[in-house]
C-alpha cells in the first residue's frame, strides 16, 4: 500500500513539477549499506534540484508570475 | 411530476422534499412540507443547481429517522452514494425525483448544458489554466509551466471557504481547513498550495465532481480540474470508483482495508502495481 | 545464559539439579554497549561460521547483526592474546571498560521441575557425494551457503554471485534430497521435510535479486510442499518459469574451460542428460549433530535410528524420561511453524505438573506514588549521553548539552559517559527529585533497546512513565555522520529541540488494570480440542468445551492409527475418560455458539444446547473446530461399490470386512480432491495414509496386488520409512499428472483404472477389486464462528493465524488462539501439539491476574467525530465501534494497539493517539525545521 500512498503523492505533486522530491525505496533493517547509498543519492538530488520553488509563489507580484507565465 | 411529490407528502413516503421554488422568478432551494403542500406547484426544475443533499445531511443529523424526498439529477446521487458510504445518510431515508444532468468524466453523454465552457479570457488561458480544458492538457504541461500556472491560480485565492461551503460531500465537523496546524487560519492570502491540496486530498474518493465548488468560487480557480486529479489517482492506484456505489467502504488513503493477515505467500516479481 | 552448555543432570521429574558449564565470555554483559570498537581495532581475522565461512569476523564478534544479546564475547582459540600472549587491543579500546581476560568458566546448579530439549539440528554435509564434488568445485553449494549469499549481510551483500569468480550466475541448478530420502551413500532415510520449499524460495529470491533473467532449474524426487499455502507457492514459481525436473541428478563436473558445471541426469524416460550450469546449489538436509547425541546419552534419553527423539504420536514433545521434553528439529525434521508450535506445546507440557508452584517464587515490586504534575508547568530535565565515544567521540556533547540549556522549559541539563549505567540511573532519580523535574528527555541511544530502562527511572523517582522522550544522537547521528563532527553536532541539536518541543507538550497517559476472568472457551471436541481442554485444565483453569455432536473424538473416530502405528480408538477413549472424569472441564455435548461477546480477558459468549440458553463467561477461547472429509464426484466414487474413500478403507480394516480378504486387486488415487482447481491445497496426510493402509493390506494379505496412483509422494520426515517398507513389500507406485488423471470405469463387481505409465510410457490397465480414494479434506467455512471471534479465514476456509511463521496458534485477535485442522490439514501428532501449543498461549493470558489497558492508544473526541466510520474500517485490529446512540466511533483500549491507522485516515482527525497527538507531532515538526 505504501507504494499507492506515495504515487498519490508523487501524482498531486507532478501538478507543479516536484515530484521527483519524493521517493519511495525499500530497505531492510539489515541493509545498512543500502540505506546509506539511498538517502546519499536522494540527498545529492535534492541538492541539485535546488531549494523549493513554491515558497517564491507566496511572496512574489502576480505580475511577475504572469510575465514568468509568458 | 408534483402530483407524485404531493402524494409522497400526504402519504407521508417523506417528511420533507427538498427542490427548488420559484420565488419572485428565482428558483430558490426550497423544503417542500406537508404543511404547506401548496407550496409545491412552484415547484421549478431549471439549470440551476443547490447542495441540496448537504441540507438533507443537516436534517438528518438533527432527526435520524427524518425521511427525505430530493430532487436529484446523477450528481446529486453520486453525492447521495457518497454520503451513504460515508454514514451521513441512510439510502432507506432518501427517495429521489430524476431531473436530467451534467456532463463530467464520472458521467460521460450527458445533456445538461449548465457546464459547457462559457467564458474564460484570454489572459486567463495564456497565464492561468482554462476551467475548461480536459484534466489530460492540463497534467500535460511541463514542470515549470504546470507550477507556474497552478500557482497564479491559487494566488487568486481569497480563502472565503466557498468551495468547501457549498461542497455536498464536505460534512466533517471539524474541517482540516480550519486548522491552524496545517494551514494558518489568519492571513490572507492563504498558505498556497497547501490550503489547496489540503482541500484537494480530502476530496479523493469524496469528489463526485458536481462543479459547485468551481460555481462558487469567486476567482475562478479551476478546482473541479484539481478533484478530477486526484480522483484519476483513486481510481488508478486504489481502483476506487467515487460515488458509483452507495455500498463500497469509504475510500482511505491507507488503503483496502487494513489488515495484519498475511497474505498468501505469493513469489513477486518487480514492485507491486 | 548464553555460551553455557548442560554438563549434567540428577534428580527426577519435578526435582532436577542440572550442572550448567559457562563458558567464559571475556566481555562484561553489564558494561559491553555493543559499540564494536572492539572488533574494529581486533587484528585478527577468523573464518565466519554464520556465513559459512564465505567471509571473516574478527577474534571479538557478535555472531551477526540481531545476536541477542548483543553483547561481543571473544573467540579464544582464535584470540591472539590467548593464543600468543600478546596483543589486548580491544581492552585498550573498549570505551566502556568491558573487556575482562580473566574471565573464567564457571559451573551453576540449576534446580528446575521440568526440561526441554530445543537443540536444532546440523545441515548436512554433502562432501561425503563425492560425485557432487562440493569439496572440489567452489561453484557447488550448500543451501545454507546460498541463503548467505543471497543476504544483505552475506558475503555479497545480496548481490547474487558464484563464489569462484564472483561473477553473476545466470543459471542455477539445485539438487533435492542431498543427505535426505538416502540410505545408500548415508544413513538419512528420512525426508527433512523443509527443503523443497526453502529450495523453491531461494529460486524465487534469487530471481528477485538477479539482474538478468535467472534459469532455476530444480532436480527433485517428489515435490514436498505439503504446508499451508506452499503448493500455490510451487505452482506460481513453476508459472513464473522455474524448471522443476523430476530426477536425481548424478553427477557434476567441472567444463574444461571457465568455472561452470556440467550436470548429468537421467529423465523420467530414463534417458541420459547434460546440461550446463553457472553454479549448483544443494538442498542439504537436517540432521542430528553428534554433541546433541552425547547430551542425550548423558541425560539417558531414547533415540530413533537417525536419532531423533523416541517420541510417540500422542506425546509428540515428550522424551523417555518423564520431565524431560523436546521440541523442534531435534524432534524430528520439521519447518519454522511446527517448530514454534512444538515450542509452545513443549512449553505446555513441562509446565503442566508444576502449575501448583506457579508463583511462588515471584517478588512484588514496589512503586512509589506518581506525582501529579498536570498543574506544573513544564520543567524538562535533559540527559546527553557520549555513550563512550559513541557519540562523544564525534559529537561535541558539550556544546549539545549548552544548546539544551537554552531551549524552553528546559531547567535541568547534564552531561553522562553512559547515561544508561546504574550509577547514573540513580542519580538522576535524585535529580528529578531535587529539582522537581516534571518531564525528561535523554539524548542518546535507541528507545527500542533503552526506552523501558529511563522509563523504570522515571516510575521510580515518582513521574508517570510516559513524560519521557528519546532524541536518538547515536544511531541516526554520531555512526552516521562519523567522518562530519560540525554536521553531526548540528544535527544532534537538531534532534534534541525536537524532542523537548514534543516533550514539553507531553501529558501522563493511564494504564488501567482490567481484571480477566481465568477460564477458557474450548470449541470443538475432536482430538485437538480435548488436548488443549485438558492442557488447561490440569494447569488449574476451569473450561467449558463445546461440541457439536453427541460424541467427542470428531474425525479421528473414523482412523485406525497414527503413523507410528498407535492405535487412536485408545487415545479417543482415553481422552474422553479424562475429559469427563476432569472436574475443571464442563462439558456442552450437542451445543452450538450462538453469540460472542467481549474482548481479552473478558469474553462473554451465549451457549446454546437444544433450546436452552446459557453465557459463560471466559477470559480466552481456543478454535479447534477441525474440517471435514471431501466427498468425491469422480471416479465412480456413489455409483460403484468398489470405491471408497480412505477413511471407508480405515472401516473396512476395522471391521474386518469380508472385501478385504477377497481382494486380489486394490487400487489407490491420491489427491482426489486436492491439488485442483477447487481446493489447490495438498491435505497433507493422504500418501502417509494410504502408505499405511497398503502396508496394512499387505500384512494381511501378501500376495495381494496393489497399485498406488500418485502425483507426488509426500511422506515427509520419518513417514518417508513407511514409503521404503510399502516399495519393500511389493506396493507399485505409478505417478500420474493433474492434466491426465485415471480414468476409472465399471467393469461388473470390479472397476477398471487406466492410466499412462510415465517410465513404462505407455499406457496400462488395471482390474481393481477395491478402489481407494484418498480423499481431500476441506475445511467447514464456518463464517459465523469467524464473525463472532472477529477473526479471519483464508481463501480456502483455513482460520488464519497472526503469523504464518511466528505466531502459527495466535490471531490478531488478542484472546482467541487456534489448533487442529481447522487450522490446516494435519495428523494427530501435529494437531496434538498445536493443541498443546493453543493451551499455552491461552496459559499466558490466564496466568495473569489482570490485563494492562491504556497508555498509548487512540481516543475519539466525539465531538469532532461525524461518525463516517472511515476509522473502524482501517482499524486491524477491530477495536473501534459505532456507538449508535451517539453517532459517534468509540475506542477499546483493551484492544486498541495503538497503532495510529484512524488517526491517519480521519478527515477530521478526531482520534487522538495518545502520546503521538498532532500538537506534539506538529511540535516536533517545528522543531526539526527551526535550524
Amino acid at each position: 500500500m505504501t507504494i499507492k500512498r506515495i504515487t498519490f503523492l508523487q501524482e498531486l505533486l507532478g501538478l507543479f513539477g516536484l515530484q521527483e522530491r519524493v521517493h519511495l525505496a525499500w530497505i531492510s533493517s539489515a541493509e545498512a549499506q543500502k540505506f546509506v547509498e539511498v538517502v546519499t543519492a536522494f540527498t545529492e538530488k535534492i541538492k541539485s534540484l535546488g531549494p523549493n520553488p513554491l515558497p517564491a509563489y507566496r511572496d512574489a507580484p502576480r505580475a511577475a508570475l504572469a510575465a514568468a507565465a509568458h | 411530476m408534483k402530483e407524485q411529490i404531493k402524494s409522497w407528502l400526504e402519504q407521508g413516503t417523506v417528511d420533507v422534499f427538498l427542490g427548488y421554488r420559484e420565488v419572485d422568478h428565482h428558483p430558490i432551494p426550497w423544503c417542500f412540507t406537508q404543511e404547506a403542500i401548496e407550496e409545491v406547484d412552484d415547484l421549478v426544475v431549471s439549470p440551476a443547481r443547490y447542495s441540496l443533499e448537504k441540507i438533507a445531511t443537516h436534517m438528518a443529523a438533527e432527526d435520524p429517522d427524518i425521511r427525505i424526498g430530493m430532487l436529484a439529477r446523477d450528481c446529486n446521487n453520486r453525492a447521495l452514494n457518497v454520503l451513504y458510504v460515508w454514514n451521513q445518510l441512510r439510502p432507506e431515508q432518501v427517495v429521489t425525483v430524476e431531473a436530467n444532468c451534467c456532463p463530467s468524466p464520472l458521467k460521460e453523454h450527458a445533456d445538461c448544458s449548465y457546464l459547457e465552457p462559457g467564458t474564460v479570457g484570454a489572459y486567463k488561458k495564456a497565464v492561468g489554466i482554462d476551467n475548461h480544458l480536459r484534466l489530460e492538457a492540463v497534467e500535460a504541461y511541463g514542470p515549470e509551466e504546470g507550477r507556474n500556472r497552478w500557482m497564479y491560480e491559487f494566488q487568486k485565492c481569497i480563502k472565503c471557504y466557498g468551495c468547501r461551503n457549498i461542497c455536498p460531500v464536505c460534512f466533517c465537523r471539524e474541517c482540516s481547513l480550519d486548522h491552524d496546524d496545517l494551514v494558518g487560519t489568519g492571513p490572507l492570502l492563504p498558505d498556497i498550495p497547501i490550503f489547496h491540496l489540503v482541500r484537494a486530498v480530502h476530496m479523493a474518493g469524496r469528489c463526485i465532481d458536481c462543479g459547485l465548488c468551481e460555481d462558487a468560487c469567486p476567482m475562478d480557480i479551476p478546482l473541479r480540474l484539481l478533484y478530477q486529479k486526484v480522483n484519476r489517482i483513486a481510481m488508478d492506484l486504489f481502483d476506487y470508483r467515487t460515488g458509483t456505489s452507495g455500498d463500497q467502504p469509504p475510500f482511505s488513503i491507507l488503503g483496502d482495508r487494513v489488515t495484519l493477515e498475511p497474505k498468501p505467500i505469493q513469489p513477486v516479481t518487480g514492485a507491486e502495481a | 545464559m548464553t555460551l553455557s552448555e548442560v554438563k549434567d543432570i540428577s534428580g527426577k521429574e519435578g526435582n532436577f539439579t542440572v550442572t550448567v558449564a559457562r563458558h567464559p565470555r571475556y566481555v562484561d554483559m553489564n558494561k559491553c554497549i555493543a559499540c564494536g570498537t572492539c572488533a574494529e581495532k581486533c587484528p585478527k581475522k577468523v573464518d565466519d561460521l554464520y556465513n559459512e565461512r564465505l567471509m571473516k569476523r574478527k577474534a571479538i564478534y557478535v555472531p551477526y547483526s540481531q545476536t541477542v544479546p548483543l553483547k561481543y564475547a571473544i573467540d579464544a582459540d582464535n584470540c591472539i592474546y590467548f593464543q600468543k600472549g600478546k596483543c589486548r587491543a580491544c581492552e585498550k579500546f573498549c570505551p566502556a571498560g568491558a573487556v575482562n581476560f580473566d574471565d573464567k568458566e564457571t559451573e551453576v546448579a540449576l534446580k528446575v521441575g521440568s526440561l526441554i530439549l530445543a537443540p536444532g539440528f546440523k545441515s548436512f554435509d554433502p562432501s561425503r557425494y563425492d560425485t557432487y564434488a562440493y569439496t572440489t568445485l567452489p561453484n557447488v553449494v550448500t543451501s545454507l551457503e546460498f541463503e548467505r549469499i543471497l543476504s544483505a549481510t552475506g558475503p555479497f551483500m545480496g548481490h547474487l554471485s558464484r563464489p569462484s569468480d564472483k561473477a553473476e550466475p545466470a543459471k542455477i541448478a539445485w539438487f533435492q534430497c542431498v543427505g535426505s530420502r538416502d540410505v545408500n551413500r548415508c544413513d538419512n532415510g528420512y525426508c527433512s521435510s523443509v527443503c523443497c520449499m526453502y529450495a523453491i524460495k531461494q529460486t524465487v529470491i534469487a530471481r528477485e535479486h538477479s539482474k538478468v533473467p535467472l534459469d532455476c532449474a530444480v532436480f527433485f524426487m517428489d515435490m514436498r510442499t505439503h504446508g499451508k499455502d506452499f503448493d500455490r507457492y510451487y505452482e506460481h514459481a513453476e508459472k513464473d518459469g522455474v524448471r522443476f525436473i523430476r530426477s536425481r541428478a548424478h553427477t557434476v563436473e567441472p567444463m574444461p574451460e571457465g568455472d561452470d558445471l556440467l550436470v548429468t541426469y537421467a529423465d523420467e524416460t530414463g534417458h541420459l542428460q547434460k546440461e550446463v550450469f553457472n553454479m549448483v546449489v544443494l538442498s542439504t538436509g537436517l540432521e542430528v549433530d553428534e554433541a546433541v547425541v552425547s547430551l542425550s546419552e548423558r541425560l539417558g534419553i531414547d533415540l530413533d535410528e537417525y536419532h531423533f527423539t523416541l517420541t510417540d504420536s500422542f506425546h509428540p514433545v515428550a522424551t523417555s524420561v518423564p520431565g524431560i521434553y523436546a521440541c523442534g528439529a531435534f524432534t524430528g525434521p520439521k519447518d519454522i511453524p511446527q517448530s514454534v508450535m512444538e515450542a509452545s506445546a513443549a512449553a505446555c507440557a513441562a509446565t503442566e505438573s508444576l502449575a501448583p508452584a506457579r508463583n511462588t517464587c515471584t517478588k512484588e515490586l514496589i512503586i512509589p506514588p506518581e506525582r501529579d504534575v498536570r498543574r506544573e508547568p513544564p520543567r524538562i530535565g535533559v540527559f546527553v549521553c557520549n555513550c563512550g565515544i559513541n557519540i562523544g567521540g564525534v559529537v561535541r556533547v558539550p556544546e549539545v548539552a549548552e544548546f539544551a540549556r537554552g531551549l524552553p522549559h528546559v531547567v535541568y541539563v547534564e552531561e553522562n559517559l553512559f547515561t544508561c549505567s546504574q550509577d547514573t540511573q540513580d542519580k538522576m532519580t535524585e535529580v528529578i527529585k531535587e529539582q522537581g523535574l516534571n518531564r525528561v528527555v535523554v539524548a542518546a541511544c535507541t528507545p527500542r533497546t533503552h526506552e523501558e530502562l529511563f522509563q523504570e527511572t522515571l516510575i521510580n523517582a515518582g513521574l508517570n512513565k510516559y513524560l519521557f522522550e528519546m532524541a536518538n544522537i547515536r544511531n541516526h547521528d554520531s555512526w552516521v555522520h562519523g567522518d562530519d563532527p560540525d554536521a553531526a553536532t548540528e544535527k544532534a541539536k537538531d534532534l534534541v529541540r525536537m524532542a523537548v518541543a514534543k516533550t514539553a507538550l507531553l501529558s501522563p497517559l493511564q494504564q488501567t488494570d482490567l481484571p480477566i476472568s481465568q477460564s477458557a472457551l474450548v470449541v470443538g471436541g475432536g482430538i485437538a480440542g480435548m488436548t488443549a481442554s485438558l492442557a488447561l485444565a490440569r494447569q488449574g483453569y476451569p473450561v467449558h468445551l463445546v461440541e457439536r455432536s453427541e460424541t467427542l473424538g470428531g474425525n479421528a473416530r473414523m482412523l485406525n492409527q497414527a503413523h507410528k502405528g498407535e492405535p487412536v480408538a485408545d487415545l479417543i477413549q482415553k481422552l474422553t475418560e479424562e475429559i469427563r472424569s476432569e472436574k475443571r472441564i464442563t462439558l456442552h455435548e450437542n451445543s452450538v455458539i450462538t453469540h460472542v461477546d467481549g474482548f481479552i480477558g473478558n469474553f462473554k459468549t451465549e451457549i446454546a444446547t437444544g433450546s436452552s440458553r446459557e453465557i459463560i463467561d471466559h477470559g480466552v477461547a481456543i478454535l479447534a473446530t477441525g474440517a471435514a472429509e471431501y466427498k468425491p464426484k469422480e471416479y465412480l466414487y456413489g455409483e460403484h461399490e468398489a470405491v471408497v474413500t480412505h477413511l471407508e478403507m480405515d472401516g473396512l480394516l476395522r471391521n474386518n470386512d469380508a472385501r478385504i480378504d477377497k481382494a486380489r486387486q486394490v487400487v489407490f488415487i491420491q489427491c482426489v480432491g486436492s491439488r485442483d482447481d477447487e481446493h489447490p491445497y495438498c491435505s497433507k496426510v493422504c500418501c502417509t495414509h494410504t502408505v499405511e493402509s497398503a502396508l496394512e493390506l499387505k500384512k494381511r494379505n501378501p500376495d495381494i496386488n496393489i497399485v498406488v496412483l500418485y502425483r507426488d509422494m509426500r511422506t515427509y520426515g520419518k513417514r518417508e520409512d513407511l514409503y521404503r517398507a510399502a516399495r519393500a513389500a511389493g506396493v507399485i507406485f505409478v505417478r500420474y499428472s493433474r492434466d491426465e488423471k485415471p480414468v476409472v470405469t465399471a467393469d461388473g463387481g470390479r472397476v477398471d483404472v487406466r492410466f499412462r505409465d510415465p517410465i513404462l510410457d505407455r499406457t496400462l490397465t488395471v482390474q481393481a477389486d477395491l478402489l481407494c480414494l484418498a480423499t481431500a479434506i476441506v475445511s467447514h467455512k464456518d463464517e459465523t464462528l469467524a464473525q463472532f471471534f472477529k477473526v479471519p479465514m483464508d481463501g480456502d476456509g483455513w482460520f488464519l493465524e497472526a503469523h504464518q511463521k511466528l505466531r502459527p496458534v495466535d490471531f490478531a485477535n488478542d484472546g482467541v488462539f487456534l489448533c487442529g485442522m481447522a487450522h490446516y490439514p494435519k495428523p494427530i501428532d501435529e494437531s496434538i501439539a498445536q493443541a498443546q501449543a493453543a493451551a499455552s498461549r491461552a496459559l499466558t493470558v490466564l496466568a495473569m491476574d489482570t490485563i494492562k489497558v491504556g497508555g498509548i492508544v487512540s481516543v475519539i473526541d466525539p465531538d469532532l467525530c461525524s461518525g463516517c466510520l472511515a476509522c473502524i474500517q482501517v482499524c486491524p485490529f477491530n477495536a473501534i465501534s459505532f456507538n449508535e446512540e451517539k453517532k459517534v466511533a468509540e475506542v477499546n483500549e483493551a484492544l486498541c494497539k495503538g497503532c495510529g491507522a484512524c488517526a491517519a485516515t480521519c478527515p477530521s482527525e478526531a482520534p487522538v493517539l495518545m502520546g503521538f497527538n498532532n500538537t506534539e507531532i506538529y511540535a516536533q515538526i517545528r522543531g526539526a525545521l527551526a535550524a
